[in-house]
C-alpha cells in the first residue's frame, strides 16, 4: 500500500546541478518505486500461481474504498476493496457478479494503516491478477490476491506488456527476475495452459 | 554534456546508498517515529516451533541490532512478555501496544472462522478469531498506522505465520526444505524480525544485495541478522544521534526546536546542515521530551 523512495544525503544542496541531478536521480527512482513489504515463500512463476489460484482475471480497476474492517474501528484493522471490471476471465470467475478485491490497508479518517506487502491498486489501472476467493457478498465475489503483490500485474497498454513489481516482498525461494515482464498474449497463454494443465 | 557530467559528478560525491524510505500511499511523506524510545511486547504464547525462551530472544536480538547502530540512538524497552490481546492494528482512543506475535491458526479454514462470517469478506477475523488472515505464503509481515497527513507512525505489530511456516533459533545447519525441524535452520525468527523490524521504523527495501533489507532471501537464510553498511546508513539518515527526525518537506520534525530553523531533513539535506542543527538542539537542550507527540491517540507506550 505504500512505496518508497530513496532519500540519499547529498553534500551539494543548493547547487543548480545538483537539483537538476536529484530531479534526474527522482526520474529514475520513481520508475521502480519499491514498497515495504512482507517476507513470502515463493516460488511466484506463472505456472505456481495459477495453480495456487482460484481465479486469474484480466480486468481494470473502478472502483477503490477503504474503510474499517467487519466490526467497524474497534477491529483496529483497515482495509480498500478494489472493484474490478473484468475484460476475461482466464481462469474460474463468476459471470455477472461483481468482482471486489479486498486489500489489507487504506486511508480512513486521518489514519493510514499499511500492511507490507499488498498489492497496490490505482484507479483505472489495468491489472492481471491471480485470485484467492474470500467469499461471497449479495452481488459480489470477494478475493484476496494470490502471495500478496506477487499476485498481481499492472497491464502497460502502450507495449501490451504486463509488468510485475516484485519490490514489494520479501520473497524466499523466488528467481530473482522470474516472468516479471511477458507479452500480455504470452501471460495469458501460459496461464490458460497451466490451468488446464491441472 | 553538462548534465551528464554533472551527474558524473554526483555519482561520486553521494555515497552509494541503496536504502528506500516508506511513504504514505506510495507518494506521501515519508514514515517516521516521532520518538527514538521504542516498546514492544511479545506475546507469551510465543510458537510452538521453538523453546519460548529462545525465540524470545531472538526477537529481543532484532531489535538490539537496530539499537547498537551507534550513528543513531534508538532505544527498544521490551515489556514483560505477557498475554496481550493478540489485536493488531490501532484502535483510536486506545492503549495500542507495538507487539509481535506468532499466528498459529488459518483464518481460511473452517474449523476456525465459522463459513459467512461478514469478517472474511469485510476482514478483520484476525483479530476475531485469532488467526493468520493474510496470503498462507506470506512468512510473517508487518501492520503499520500512521497519520496520513505527517507520516507518523502510531503503531506497528509484527505477525509471523505459524500456521504455514516453522520458524527456528539456531544457528546452523540449514533444513531440508521438506524437513524442518527445531535443531536445523527453517524460518529463521531473528532473521525474519531484523528484517521486519527495518520495515518498523520506516525503511523500505535496499537495492544492495547484502543489506538486511534486500527483498530476497534463500531458505535457511541467517545472514540478515546482522546489519549490512546500508542498512546503517539509512537508520541514521532517517534517526541521526542527536539530531532531528528525517520527515519529509512540509512535515514538522517531531523535535519542536528542529522545526524553527526551517531544516526538516527532506532529501536536499546536507549532513553538514544536519551536524550543525544536531549542534545546535544539543546547546539549546533540547531532548526527546521536546519531541513533537503529532496524531490523536498517539500510542501510549512511546510516551
Amino acid at each position: 500500500m505504500h512505496s518508497t523512495r530513496r532519500l540519499g544525503p547529498g553534500s551539494h544542496a543548493g547547487a543548480p546541478w545538483y537539483a537538476f541531478a536529484m530531479r534526474v536521480m527522482a526520474l529514475v527512482a520513481a520508475a521502480s518505486l519499491p514498497a515495504v513489504a512482507a517476507t513470502v515463500r515463493g516460488p511466484a512463476d506463472i505456472a505456481s500461481l495459477t495453480a495456487a489460484a482460484d481465479a486469474v482475471v484480466h480486468a481494470r480497476v473502478v472502483g477503490r474504498e477503504s474503510g474499517w474492517g467487519s466490526g467497524g474501528p474497534s477491529s483496529g484493522l483497515i482495509f480498500t476493496r478494489v472493484t474490478l471490471q473484468p475484460v476475461e476471465w482466464w481462469k474460474g470467475g463468476a459471470a455477472g457478479a461483481r468482482v471486489v478485491v479486498r486489500v489489507p490497508g487504506g486511508s480512513v479518517g486521518g489514519l493510514t494503516q499499511t500492511v507490507d506487502g499488498v498489492s497496490a491498486f490505482a484507479a483505472g489501472e489495468e491489472v492481471v491478477v491471480f485470485l484467492r476467493k474470500l467469499g461471497d457478498e449479495p452481488g459480489a465475489a470477494v478475493y484476496a490476491v494470490e502471495r500478496l503483490a506477487l499476485g498481481k500485474f499492472t497491464v502497460v497498454t502502450k507495449s501490451a506488456r504486463a509488468v510485475r513489481d516484485r519490490s514489494h516482498v520479501s520473497c524466499q525461494g523466488c528467481a530473482a527476475g522470474e516472468e516479471d515482464a511477458l507479452p500480455l498474449s504470452e501471460l495469458r497463454e501460459r496461464v490458460r495452459r497451466s490451468g488446464s494443465a491441472r | 554534456m553538462r548534465p551528464f557530467a554533472a551527474l558524473a559528478v554526483l555519482a561520486l560525491a553521494l555515497p552509494a546508498a541503496a536504502y528506500e524510505r516508506a511513504q504514505v500511499n506510495g507518494s506521501g511523506p515519508f514514515l517516521f517515529w516521532a520518538t527514538r524510545k521504542h516498546t514492544y511486547q511479545i506475546d507469551s504464547q510465543g510458537t510452538p516451533d521453538a523453546p519460548a525462551a529462545s525465540a524470545f530472544d531472538a526477537v529481543r536480538k532484532s531489535f538490539a541490532t537496530w539499537a547498537q547502530v551507534t550513528c543513531s540512538d534508538l532505544s527498544f524497552t521490551e515489556e514483560p512478555p505477557g498475554a496481550t490481546d493478540r489485536r493488531v492494528g490501532y484502535v483510536s482512543g486506545s492503549t495500542n501496544h507495538n507487539i509481535v506475535l506468532w499466528r498459529t491458526r488459518n483464518c481460511a479454514s473452517a474449523s476456525v472462522v465459522p463459513p459467512g462470517d461478514p469478517c472474511l469478506t469485510q476482514g478483520g477475523c484476525s483479530n476475531k478469531y485469532d488467526c493468520w488472515d493474510h496470503d498462507s505464503s506470506a512468512i510473517a509481515t508487518t501492520t503499520t498506522t500512521s497519520v496520513t497527513s505527517t507520516g507518523e507512525i502510531l503503531d506497528a505489530d509484527m505477525e509471523l505465520n505459524d500456521s504455514a511456516f516453522f520458524f527456528t533459533t539456531v544457528d546452523a545447519p540449514v533444513c531440508p526444505p521438506s524437513a524442518p525441524r527445531a535443531d536445523c535452520v527453517a524460518y529463521d525468527v531473528q532473521n525474519t524480525a531484523t528484517h521486519e523490524a527495518g520495515h518498523y521504523l520506516g525503511l523500505g527495501h535496499s537495492g544492495a544485495t547484502d543489506a538486511t533489507m534486500f527483498a530476497f532471501a534463500p531458505s535457511g537464510e541467517t545472514r540478515k541478522r546482522q546489519l549490512h553498511a546500508d542498512d546503517i546508513t539509512g537508520i541514521c539518515a532517517i534517526y541521526p544521534k542527536g539530531g532531528p527526525t528525517s520527515v519529509s518537506p512540509g512535515v514538522q520534525p517531531p523535535q519542536s526546536n528542529a522545526s524553527s530553523g526551517g531544516c526538516s531533513t527532506s532529501p536536499r539535506a546536507s549532513w553538514e546542515m544536519l551536524a550543525l542543527l544536531a549542534f545546535a538542539l544539543r546547546a539549546g537542550g533540547t531532548g526527546s521530551a521536546d519531541r513533537r507527540r503529532g496524531g490523536a491517540g498517539a500510542k501510549e507506550p512511546e510516551r
